[in-house]
C-alpha cells in the first residue's frame, strides 16, 4: 500500500531526523511504529503523507508516486546522467560507476540540466508515469494527530462533512448522512452541532478518526494519538482503533503504548537515531529482541 | 496564488497607466492650480474658493470661452505643477515673479504690486520708523525676534535670504525664521511663541482687519545707504502658465490690460476687486 | 471665557457647521474606502507572504516584502503628495479616488502585518488537518485560518481603522474639502480668524467617530469569541 524509499529528511536548522529509511506497508496490515523520542518516527510517519516532504528518497502509495522522482532510486536514470557516462568513458565498470555516484551523491544537480538530456528524460518518464497529485493522495490516507486538530471554528457536523463536500465527494445531504452513521457509532451523534471546545480530549481524538474516516481512505496514518489524552480517555480511542483493525482497515501507528502495538499490531518498526533498527512481528520484537538500542528501549518502556 | 499574482500586476499596471492617461481627461476647460489661504486674491467662502484670481480667471474662461477648473493645494507645488502641466494650465495664487520661478515658467504681465508687510502683536516691542508720512519697520528691526512665514511664499524667500541666508540683512544676528503652513496659522501664535509675521501687504491687512487680538502691520524696508531713503520690499504679482501654451498666456494678458485701464478716479478694476474682497468698498 | 464663547458662536452658526459636515462628509468617504482597500490588499499582502517558498511565489513575495517595508518606512504625507502629483497627475482626476487609493494602499501595508500575525497565530495544526484530508492551501486558508485569525486581529485592525481615520487629516495639503480643511476654512482671516476653535470642534467630531468605532469593534469582537468557551 504505502512504500518508503530510502527517506532522508535534513531540515532548515540541518538537524537530519531520519538517515536512510525503508519500509512497506502491506493492504490490510497494522503497523505500529516506536521508537524513543526524537527518534524520527513522527516524522516518518510525516513523510508518509508528505506533510513533511522528504529531502530524498521517494513515497509510493500503491503505484503512484508522491514525491519528486529521486535519481538515485532509478538505475536507468543514473545511466543515462553525464556522471555516469564520464565515468563509463574513464574506463570504470557500469555496477561500480553507479555504487560510486551513490555513495558520494555525485549527482549533485539532480535536478539540474547538467546531468544532460536524455537524464531529464528519463526523470520527467517516470514523474509522468507515476506521479500524481499530493492533495488527491491525501484524500486516500487519513491522518490522526496527536493533539486532535479539530477544526475550532466549525461545529463537530461541519469538521466531518466539510471535506467530503469541499472536494465535491459528496452532495451536503450525503455527507451529512455518512456523518451521522459515523458518530452514532462512537456514541456521539448528540455532539453533532457543539464546537470541538466544548469537548473532552477523548470525545475530540475520536471525532478526529470519524473525520479521517469520513473521506472513506484506503490507509490511516495515527501520529501518538493518545499522547495527549488524560489516562481515562486513552482506553476509548484505542477500543476504537482496535475496531478500525478488526474491520481491516490498513492502519500506522506512531505510539508509545506498548501493550496497545504488541496487541493489535501484525508488525512491528522499531526506530532509533533516523535509522529502522529493527522489524518484525510483536512477538519477534517483544519476545526476542536483537538490537542493543531495542532492548534497552523496552527495558525502559515495558 | 495565480489570482493573487495577476492581481498585484493589475495594480501596477494601473499606476502605470496613471501617468499615460493623462490626456483621457478634460478638453474645453482651463485647469487653474492655486492655494486658498490668500485673501482676497483667493481663500474659502464656505466650500467655494472666491478671490480677485478667480475673478480675473472667470474672464479670462470667458473669452477664450472655456470652464474653469480650480484645484486647491500646497503653495510649493504650484509652480512645479504649472511647469509640468499634466493638472494644471496655469497657476493663479498671487504668485510673485522672481528669476527663479521665470525659469519654470511663463508670467503674465504683472496685475498687482504688492510691499512685503510686517505683521505685529499688539504691545510690540519693535521699533517702527517714520518717513514723509509713512510709518515703515526696517529689516534691522526684527534683529533677535523669532519671524514666520509661509513656506514658499516671497515673505518666505526674503526671510530666507536675509535671517538664514549668509549675508543677508540679519544673517547671525541670532534671529529666527519658522516656515509655518500659513500666514494664518501663524497668526495664531503672534505675540506667544511668534514676534512677527512677514506676509504680503494685503493678507496682512487682512488678518489685521479680523483680528480681535488687536495686530498691527507696517510694510517691511530695506534700509538706505548712507543719505538715501529707505525702500520698500516690493514684489510683482503674476499668473503662471505652462511655457509655450501662448493661447492662454496672450489671453490672459488680454484681461489683465483691460482690467488695469483707470477710470475716472483713477481706480483700475482690478484694485476694485481688492477693495471689494477686503469688505471696503 | 472667550474660548468657550467662540465654540458657542461656531456651533450655532449654520454655515460653519454645514461646512463642518461637509468635510465630515469627505473624511468618512476616504476612510471608509480607504480601510476596505486596504483590508483587501492586507489580506492578499499577508497570504502571499505566508504562503510556501516555492519559485513562482518568489517575486511576489519580493514585491510584497518591499511593498511594506516602503510604505511604512515612509511618511503618509509623502505617499499622498506621490499619488496626487505624480502618479495620478491627471487633470479632472478625482481627489477622493486619489485619497482613497493612497490611504488604502498605506493601511494595507500595515493591515498585512496584523493579518499576518494574526494567521501565524493560528496553530500550525489546523491547516495540517486540513492538508492531510487533501484539502488544498487555498481552501484550508479560507475555511479553517482565516476564520480563526479573523478574531485575533479585529483589535489590531480596529486600531489601524482608528489610525487611518485620524491620518487623513492631511488630505487639505493636496486641497481636499476634509474635516480639517473645513476647519481651518472657518480658522481663517475671512472667518472666525482664529484656529483654535474650528480645529476643537472638528476634534470633537473626529473622537466621536473614533468612539462609534471602537464601540463597534468591541461588539463584533464580543460575537466573535462568544463561541470560544474553554
Amino acid at each position: 500500500m504505502i512504500s518508503v524509499k530510502n527517506i532522508i529528511k535534513t531540515f532548515e536548522d540541518g538537524v537530519t531526523v531520519l538517515k536512510g529509511v525503508d519500509c512497506e506497508i502491506k493492504k490490510g496490515e497494522v503497523v505500529a511504529i516506536i521508537g524513543p523520542s526524537g527518534s524520527g518516527k513522527s516524522t516518518l510517519l510525516r513523510c508518509m503523507n508528505l506533510l513533511c516532504v522528504p529531502t530524498y528518497g521517494e513515497v509510493w502509495l500503491k503505484d503512484s508516486l508522491l514525491t519528486p522522482v529521486d535519481p538515485y532510486l532509478h538505475t536507468e536514470v543514473i545511466e543515462a546522467s553525464n556522471t555516469y557516462k564520464k565515468l563509463i568513458a574513464e574506463g570504470m565498470d557500469g555496477s561500480e560507476a553507479i555504487k560510486k555516484i551513490k555513495a558520494e551523491d555525485l549527482l549533485k544537480e539532480k535536478f539540474s540540466s547538467a546531468e544532460g538530456k536524455a537524464y531529464k528524460a528519463e526523470i520527467k518518464k517516470i514523474y509522468n508515469e507515476s506521479h500524481i497529485d499530493i492533495n488527491l493522495a491525501r484524500q486516500r490516507m487519513g491522518m490522526v494527530f496527536q493533539h486532535f486538530n479539530l477544526f475550532n471554528n466549525l461545529t463537530v457536523m461541519e469538521n466531518l462533512t466539510l471535506a467530503p463536500t469541499q472536494l465535491k465527494l459528496k452532495t451536503n445531504e450525503e455527507a451529512e448522512q455518512i456523518a451521522m452513521t459515523l458518530l452514532k457509532r462512537i456514541g456521539l451523534e448528540d455532539k453533532a452541532d457543539v464546537y470541538p471546545s466544548t469537548l473532552s480530549g477523548g470525545q475530540k481524538q475520536r471525532i478526529a478518526i470519524v473525520r479521517a474516516l469520513a473521506m472513506n481512505p484506503d490507509i490511516m496514518l495515527f501520529d501518538e494519538p493518545t499522547s495527549a489524552l488524560d489516562p481515562e480517555m486513552v482506553g476509548e480511542v484505542l477500543d476504537l482503533m482496535k475496531q478500525l483493525a478488526g474491520e481491516g482497515m490498513t492502519m500506522v501507528i506512531v505510539t508509545h503504548e506498548m501493550g496497545f502495538a504488541r496487541e493489535v499490531a501484525d508488525k512491528i518498526i522499531f526506530i532509533d537515531e533516523g535509522i529502522i533498527k529493527e522489524q518484525g512481528t510483536p512477538a519477534e520484537i517483544f519476545g526476542n529482541p536483537k538490537d542493543a538500542r531495542l532492548k534497552d528501549f523496552l527495558s525502559k518502556v515495558l | 496564488m495565480k489570482k493573487i499574482i495577476t492581481l498585484i500586476l493589475a495594480i501596477t499596471m494601473l499606476l502605470a497607466m496613471g501617468a499615460s492617461l493623462t490626456s483621457c481627461f478634460g478638453g474645453g476647460e482651463i485647469y487653474v492650480q492655486t492655494n486658498a489661504y490668500f485673501a482676497p486674491f483667493e481663500y474659502y467662502n464656505g466650500t467655494d474658493i472666491v478671490g480677485v484670481d478667480i475673478e480675473i480667471m472667470e474672464k479670462v474662461g470667458q473669452k477664450m470661452g472655456k470652464d474653469v477648473v480650480w484645484t486647491d493645494g500646497d503653495f510649493g507645488i504650484i509652480i512645479d505643477t504649472v511647469a509640468e502641466g499634466k493638472t494644471a494650465d496655469c497657476g493663479a495664487a498671487g504668485l510673485t515673479i522672481t528669476p527663479e520661478r521665470s525659469e519654470k515658467v511663463d508670467f503674465s504681465d504683472p496685475y498687482y504690486t504688492s510691499i512685503q508687510y510686517v505683521i505685529l502683536p499688539a504691545g510690540s516691542d519693535v521699533e517702527t520708523k517714520t518717513a514723509d508720512g509713512t510709518t515703515y519697520i526696517v529689516w534691522e528691526a526684527l534683529a533677535g525676534k523669532t519671524v514666520a512665514t509661509q513656506t514658499d511664499t516671497t515673505g518666505w524667500i526674503y526671510a530666507d535670504a536675509e535671517i538664514d541666508g549668509e549675508g543677508g540683512v540679519l544673517y547671525g544676528t541670532n534671529t529666527k525664521h519658522e516656515a509655518m503652513d500659513s500666514a494664518n496659522v501663524a497668526a495664531e501664535a503672534l505675540g506667544t511663541t511668534i514676534d512677527a509675521i512677514i506676509v504680503d501687504e494685503l493678507p496682512a491687512q487682512y488678518i489685521v482687519s479680523n483680528s480681535t487680538k488687536g495686530f498691527v502691520c507696517y510694510p517691511l524696508y530695506y534700509s538706505g545707504a548712507e543719505g538715501e531713503a529707505d525702500e520698500p520690499v516690493i514684489e510683482h504679482y503674476a499668473i503662471a502658465v505652462t511655457k509655450g501654451n501662448t493661447e492662454l498666456l496672450n489671453a490672459i494678458n488680454e484681461v489683465l490690460a483691460e482690467l488695469l485701464v483707470e477710470d475716472a478716479n483713477g481706480q483700475t478694476e482690478i484694485e476694485k476687486m481688492v477693495m471689494a474682497h477686503m469688505g471696503m468698498n | 471665557m472667550n474660548f468657550f464663547n467662540s465654540i458657542g458662536v461656531l456651533i450655532t452658526n449654520e454655515k460653519y457647521m454645514g461646512m463642518l459636515f461637509e468635510g465630515l462628509g469627505t473624511t468618512l468617504l476616504i476612510s471608509v474606502f480607504a480601510a476596505l482597500l486596504g483590508l483587501v490588499l492586507g489580506t492578499l499582502v499577508a497570504i502571499v507572504g505566508i504562503s510556501g517558498d516555492s519559485p513562482i511565489m518568489k517575486l511576489p513575495k519580493l514585491i510584497c516584502k518591499l511593498y511594506v517595508t516602503i510604505i511604512r518606512g515612509t511618511p503618509m504625507a509623502l505617499q499622498l503628495f506621490i499619488m496626487a502629483y505624480t502618479i495620478f497627475a491627471i487633470r479632472g482626476f478625482p481627489k477622493e479616488i486619489t485619497a482613497i487609493i493612497a490611504f488604502g494602499i498605506n493601511s494595507g501595508a500595515y493591515v498585512s502585518e496584523n493579518i499576518r500575525a494574526g494567521i501565524l497565530s493560528v496553530d500550525i495544526g489546523q491547516t495540517e488537518a486540513g492538508r492531510a484530508l487533501g484539502l488544498n492551501g487555498k481552501t484550508t486558508m479560507v475555511k479553517i485560518v482565516i476564520p480563526q485569525a479573523i478574531k485575533n486581529v479585529i483589535p489590531a485592525i480596529g486600531n489601524e481603522l482608528i489610525a487611518l481615520i485620524k491620518e487623513t487629516s492631511i488630505v487639505s495639503m493636496i486641497g481636499m474639502y476634509d474635516l480639517t480643511q473645513a476647519a481651518k476654512v472657518i480658522g481663517a482671516g475671512n472667518n472666525m480668524a482664529s484656529y483654535v476653535v474650528p480645529m476643537s470642534v472638528a476634534a470633537c467630531f473626529y473622537l466621536a467617530i473614533v468612539y462609534l468605532l471602537t464601540f463597534a469593534i468591541k461588539k463584533i469582537e464580543g460575537k466573535l469569541r462568544a463561541g470560544d468557551k474553554r
